[in-house]
């Protein structure tokens, strides 16, 4: 018996052993980056690294927002995450009904096509959303970097899966009870689906946030950037110094490492079910 | 004896609305963004790979034929394109599965401060390539890079990662392993939360060790939810991009690191005028190779279903 | 409210889930809509409801003709067998929920709902979720929501059958007493005969789309109006024998001549099924009209079942509990009026 359990703690004592050593690993670029935006031009140097800065002062961040407008890129991520995914949400909600609910002509049928629709890769669509945006004459503005994003195949597939589970019978029972189908959808429908629609627009939320490609390819104006194309083209246009990049970077990555903390579950269980989007 | 279908009241129900067309409230505002902005562009996108000498600005071209193809299959950064992608794949699939399932495997124990170590390997999925991306670059410095220090602590000579073609391709290779581990450890600590537990209580009363039990039960039991996953990166993997800008503020030194997609953005955006149909035509093979996994996908999908 | 069914027919597709059915059903009566599963009875009821559309017939509440009207202009309450209860709102948000749709006032919704609450004894409980309730409160809400907007008629599906042994007699018995508290016509559907005959006034037995029989629940049983009804009602199941009117006698498979006095009316070489409850055999009769071989005997407490071979069929038949019968003991059979009957094998009609 004891022999037992003393393998056990071994075994223990190596399970933790390894996890802590690959959770270090995970989060030690998080911790170059952040430390690396306290740093001096002299300290971020340093061979040996230095591995604790001297000092938390947060003189690189005041230089970074000088050299670069990123209070304007932060609004305008803010601006754009916060249309698409309400658009997105909304769309979703009402599509996700009719397919799970409603009864049309070819309802099947078109959403296998749209099932089909949902493997084609993101950067083949670009190149023609690309055209349009600017035949619509929309491009460089902010709205080139919403209206592209109000609706969404895999959200909708999600979110009709779990309407799908919710009993028919409730639906009649409004019914009877003189319950229209939109009454019945947001007073019955949208409250039972809570979970499911949080999550949904937490994963939209940061696929907005850290979108790159599409940003870089629909505005040029300075004022219009998101942050993540603001941050390269600090980045690529003035050969800034290491130190503010990381002041940079973190501005960027703070606000999504928040969300995450108090919404790990919601997010990791979206994940799991539907797979991300990308 | 006459059965009634089960389904039918439901069915019924719904014929029965009043007002015949309401569905078209609910399905127009998702399908008008779906048409526009997925439906045409891939129609669009299909259409284009076959006309010839297409003209961006004006839309005109000179007729129907297969030229942007042939160009596209002989250019030679093409075939650099697919080579490095294919590379990428083959190194970044087996090694981040094998660390995603050993790393998935622990963190299915009961462990204590789980939180915080789900919160501490999952977060590279949630935040920005391109930041991140940059501090990566910081610690692949040569000179002053976190990396080559502890390489030098093990008496290996220091790496140029960034600037030389020997160093940039592996360094791409670590930061993309690392950036697709969560959701690969996601995919697989939920196909482990699926395996009923009866079989390790059954294992263990055999006798059997943790690493008999890791290799004889877990692994096996495992192997559908492994295999879909290494074809859902093997997809994402296809698609690499992002990754290139922040570490390499392009596609490496030498432009030796062109990708699939960075070869139909460079077509599309960098060349001036845009060569288009190049473009296009080379969207259209990533998509063919993106289809056939998507179907094994979708196949090893249906199997774990049943 | 009466009730007014003429000649209702539903058509899935090719199936036909109700035949041509045609009953009354009396104002402040508790019916029982009783049939195995897949008979049609639950079409029956989402058509009365109007959930589902007719095929062809008529549905009258009282005189009006409410066959083209939707649900919630029929003024009826429905109860469904998974409860159907918001799974996000309270039990009192559930029970106001009806009334909130009909734009009725917050304080009276409220009110009402409250008063509906304590005729179904879930007013300690307006607070919680659903998932907070047993089995027998989810009902009890269901029913008050069902209620709160006073329906015309209350109709229940398959209420009991989620619910276990035990509260499934409770619940039965409260059904009765909300429905003769507020004097509702309720139709229920089941397909348990014991829950049918039980607590309703009057039972509508159906089977594959067509109505068998319409009475009252001991009416049903000692006066079968066809074999099915006969088969379909008791337990232990009915004895069922075939056999063959010979010289005013039935002479069942394997030889064995019953004197059954009404067999004399019949015509001679008629195939017949002769159907005797367990309760309706004597054995050991002084004036017998069979022979039997005791198969089997089993002491159940306070009652003594014997299977006795009758020709090539075994038969069950309650003894006294004092005597002692050895097995392969040969018997004299006799029959009780009530409890037997004669069927015609073909058509299944009732002829004695």
């Amino acid at each position: 018996m004891k022999n037992i359990f003393k393998h056990l703690t071994i075994g223990r004592v190596l399970t933790y052993f390894f996890l802590i050593i690959g959770a270090l690993i995970m989060v030690f670029p998080f911790y170059w980056m952040i430390t690396g935006a306290f740093k001096t031009s002299l300290e971020i140097q340093m061979f040996p690294p230095q591995w604790i800065p001297s000092s938390f002062s947060f003189d690189n961040f005041k230089e970074a927002l000088e050299k670069a407008p990123f209070a304007t890129y932060f609004i305008n991520s803010v601006i754009a995450m916060v249309s698409s995914v309400t658009l997105c949400t909304i769309t979703t909600i009402l599509g996700a009904f009719a397919f799970s609910k409603l009864n049309f002509p070819g309802r099947h049928i078109i959403f296998g096509l749209l099932l089909g629709l949902m493997m084609v890769p993101f950067e083949m669509i670009v190149i023609t959303n690309y055209r349009t945006i600017i035949d619509w004459g929309i491009y460089n503005t902010l709205l080139a970097l919403i209206i592209p994003f109000t609706s969404s195949i895999f959200y909708m597939y999600i979110l009709k899966g779990f309407f799908d589970s919710i009993p028919d019978s409730l639906y009649q029972a409004a019914r009877v009870d003189g319950c229209s189908n939109w009454k019945y959808l947001w007073r019955v429908m949208v409250p039972i689906a809570k979970p499911s629609l949080v999550t949904i627009i937490l994963l939209n939320a940061i696929a907005s946030w850290n979108s790159f490609l599409w940003p870089m390819l629909a505005v040029v104006d300075r004022e219009l950037r998101t942050l993540p194309f603001g941050l390269y083209a600090f980045v690529s246009e003035g050969g800034a110094k290491t130190e503010l990049m990381m002041a940079a970077s973190t501005i960027i990555v703070i606000p999504m490492i928040i969300l995450f903390i108090f919404a790990r579950k919601q997010i990791v269980n979206g994940v799991a079910r539907g797979g991300i989007k990308g | 004896m006459k059965q009634v279908p089960s389904k039918s009241v439901s069915r019924f129900s719904l014929e029965k609305l009043k007002n015949k067309s309401e569905w078209l409230i609910y399905l127009v505002p998702f399908a008008v963004g779906v048409i526009i902005f997925t439906l045409y562009p891939i129609i669009n996108v299909f259409l284009t790979s076959f006309k010839e000498n297409f003209n961006y600005m004006t839309k005109e071209f000179s007729g129907w034929g297969l030229g942007n193809y042939t160009y596209v299959l002989q250019d030679p950064y093409f075939h650099q394109a697919l080579k490095n992608t294919f590379f990428y794949v083959f190194i970044v699939i087996p090694i981040s599965t094998c660390l995603a399932v050993l790393i998935a495997t622990l963190l299915n124990q009961k462990i204590k401060f789980s939180g915080l170590f789900q919160t501490a390997y999952f977060l590279p999925m949630v935040t920005s390539t391109i930041a991140v991306g940059l501090a990566w670059r910081f610690m692949f410095n040569y000179k002053s890079g976190v990396f080559n220090y502890f390489l030098g602590l093990f008496g290996i000579d220091a790496i140029n990662w960034l600037q030389v073609t020997t160093g940039n391709f592996p360094a791409l290779c670590i930061y993309g392993i690392w950036a697709i581990l969560p959701f690969t450890i996601i995919l697989l600590l939920s196909g482990l939360q699926n395996i009923d537990p009866m079989y390790y209580t059954a294992a263990k009363v055999d006798g059997a060790g943790p690493i008999r039990i890791f290799f004889k039960i877990t692994v096996p039991l495992l192997m559908p939810t492994i295999f879909l996953v290494m074809i859902v990166n093997t997809i994402s993997c296809f698609k690499v991009f992002n990754e290139l800008f922040p570490l390499f503020s392009g596609p490496g030194v030498a432009n030796n690191l062109y990708t699939a997609v960075y070869y139909i953005y460079y077509q599309f955006r960098i060349q001036i005028p845009s060569r288009y149909g190049y473009a296009t035509a080379a969207a259209v093979i990533l998509f063919g190779i993106i289809f056939v996994f998507t179907m094994l996908q979708r196949i090893i999908e249906k199997k774990l279903k049943n | 409210m009466k009730v007014t069914i003429q000649n209702l027919t539903k058509c899935f597709g090719a199936t036909t889930a109700v035949n041509d059915f045609s009953a009354v059903i009396e104002s402040g009566e508790l019916i029982a809509l009783l049939g195995p599963s897949g008979c049609g009875k639950s079409t029956m009821l989402n058509m009365i409801s109007g959930i589902l559309p007719v095929t062809k017939g008529k549905i009258f509440f009282d005189d009006e003709d409410v066959t083209d009207l939707s649900p919630e202009k029929r003024g009826v309450g429905l109860v469904f067998q998974n409860y159907a209860l918001y799974p996000h709102m309270t039990v009192l948000e559930n029970i106001c929920f009806p009334l909130e749709i009909k734009k009725v006032k917050k304080e009276e919704r409220i009110a009402r709902a409250k008063e509906m609450a304590k005729l179904v004894h879930v007013e300690a409980l307006l607070d919680r979720k659903p998932s907070q309730l047993s089995g027998g409160q989810q009902q009890r809400v269901a029913i008050a929501r069902a209620l709160v907007k006073h329906p015309r008629i209350l109709l229940l599906d398959e209420p009991l059958s989620n619910l276990d042994a035990r509260l499934r007699i409770e619940m039965r018995e409260e059904i009765r007493r909300i429905q003769q508290e507020t004097g509702i016509t309720t139709i229920f559907v089941t397909h348990d005969q014991e829950e049918a005959m039980s607590i309703s006034d009057h039972i509508v037995l159906m089977r594959d789309g067509f109505l068998q029989q319409i009475a009252r629940p001991q009416e049903l049983y000692d006066e079968p109006a066809n074999c099915f009804v006969a088969d379909f009602l008791g337990t232990p199941p009915i004895n069922k024998t075939y056999g063959v009117v010979k010289n005013g006698t039935i002479v069942l498979e394997g030889d064995c001549t019953v004197a059954l006095e009404a067999a004399k009316n019949l015509d001679e070489g008629r195939e017949v099924i002769l159907s005797m409850r367990a309760e309706a055999i004597i054995v050991n009769d002084s004036v017998p009209l069979a022979e039997g071989t005791i198969d089997e005997v089993y002491v159940m407490g306070k009652e003594v079942l014997a299977y006795v071979q009758l020709g090539s069929k075994r038969v069950r038949a309650y003894v006294e509990a004092d005597e002692e019968y050895g097995k392969g003991e040969k018997v004299k059979i006799g029959l009780k009026k009530r409890g037997v009957f004669v069927f015609d094998k073909e058509t299944g009609e009732r002829l004695v």
